[in-house]
């Protein structure tokens, strides 16, 4: 029986990390920090529930919770007629070029985005990627076929390729 | 853009959390609120259930009484494998991760008779050990590997039943030149400290290792894209 010192311990022990994923997946710290408190909270309801393995119940939460949160987001926005304020240019060739592809990160949608975040920063196989987000291991390939595919042929991920940095 | 270049995109901008990072206290927080709309959530629909049955046994008394709904709980409930009463978890992939170096690590899982395929992600300098049944099953220094999943470490046959998987990470330094034995690498974790460090076990079926990630189809009038498999 899970009790209240294993989640102690691994709020303590995985928290950082997943701070770090939620964070990749919103690109905002004050989100990522509501995203990981919310999962985590989530996750100590169901804790009898989660078994030894917690963060597939976790990482699972953080990526529906961030969905949602998206698609709330999406509809609630206002055209205000202003251009939001531009990021200054990173003054490094290299900065630079990482911000274009920050930028077409940020453009994936959550599915695509969740599926690149779970492989290439939580080196995690296509069968546990596919037990997170809901879907089979066919379509999380190709989900991340398809944003691979947009990091190449984005205008801005393109010319980062280009200049090779 | 090289998936390589991806990774240390990931790695950099997510290294700059603002400090303090997640409280236990801010958890607890959000856990007294989320009981707080669940109850509100579940008391409405309570009150809902009890109205139609209300309406429904004044109009209508031959019809059978509504029951009242139970609240829903967490939307993944039942999606994932939970675990069994003995402890074990069923099925496979399983992933763990954990963040100490040279202490072993156990957990137990459903399988049937079947090859596996252990992944270990560890950092560089680091060197694993894995237990299938009490026996040595995979070892090797971390860092990429060529074959599928990232990381791959080795395989092993499962048996029928409840399995269990040990693993550890030690450091290489530590490793000695000569093969390393079930004899050896008991020796070499008794004799090293627990330290901190980031590091995760993956399971998977071993057939899974024969389709490639990176094979896609193209269509090329539509230009739309599938996987291989």
């Amino acid at each position: 029986m899970r009790d209240r010192a294993d989640f102690e311990r691994y709020v303590e022990q995985r928290s950082a990390r997943l701070l770090r994923t939620a964070y990749l997946l919103c690109r905002d710290w004050a989100m990522a920090e509501d995203l990981t408190q919310t999962a985590l909270a989530k996750a100590w309801l169901a804790w009898r529930r989660v078994g030894a393995d917690p963060d597939a119940y976790v990482y699972r939460i953080l990526a529906n919770t961030h969905a949602s949160w998206w698609r709330r987001r999406w509809r609630g926005e206002v055209a205000t007629g202003e251009l939001p304020d531009q990021p200054q240019r990173d003054e490094t060739a290299g900065i630079g070029t990482r911000d274009a592809l920050r930028a077409a990160l940020a453009a994936l949608p959550p599915k695509q985005r969740a599926v690149v975040v779970l492989r290439y920063f939580e080196d995690l196989p296509d069968e546990a990627i596919a037990g997170i987000v809901g879907c089979s291991v066919a379509t999380v390939r190709s989900q991340a076929s398809r944003a691979l595919a947009k990091l190449r042929l984005d205008p801005a991920a393109r010319a980062a390729a280009e200049t090779g940095s | 853009m090289t998936e390589q270049r991806l990774r240390d995109l990931l790695d950099h901008d997510s290294a700059g959390a603002p400090p303090g990072g997640i409280r236990l206290a801010d958890v607890d927080a959000r856990v007294r609120r989320l009981r707080w709309r669940r109850g509100r959530a579940a008391g409405s629909v309570a009150a809902a259930a009890l109205a139609v049955t209300a309406v429904t046994v004044l109009t209508v008394d031959a019809r059978p009484v509504p029951q009242a709904a139970s609240a829903s709980g967490d939307v993944w409930v039942g999606a994932l494998a939970e675990p069994s009463p003995g402890g074990a978890q069923p099925g496979l992939p399983l992933f763990h991760g954990y963040s100490q170096g040279g202490r072993r690590e156990t957990f137990t899982f459903r399988a049937k008779a079947e090859r596996l395929s252990f992944a270990l992600t560890c950092p560089s300098g680091g060197y694993g050990l894995v237990w299938l049944n009490g026996d040595l099953a995979a070892t090797g220094a971390c860092g990429p590997t060529v074959r599928q999943p990232p990381g791959w470490f080795g395989d092993a046959t499962a048996r029928d039943g409840v399995n269990e998987v040990s693993a550890a990470v030690v450091r290489a330094a530590d490793v000695g030149t000569g093969p390393m034995t079930a004899a050896s690498a008991e020796l070499l974790l008794a004799r090293t400290a627990s330290y901190a460090a980031e590091w995760r076990l993956t399971l998977v079926d071993a057939r899974t290792r024969s389709c490639r990630a990176d094979v896609i189809r193209v269509d090329p009038r539509s230009g739309e894209i599938t996987a291989r498999c």
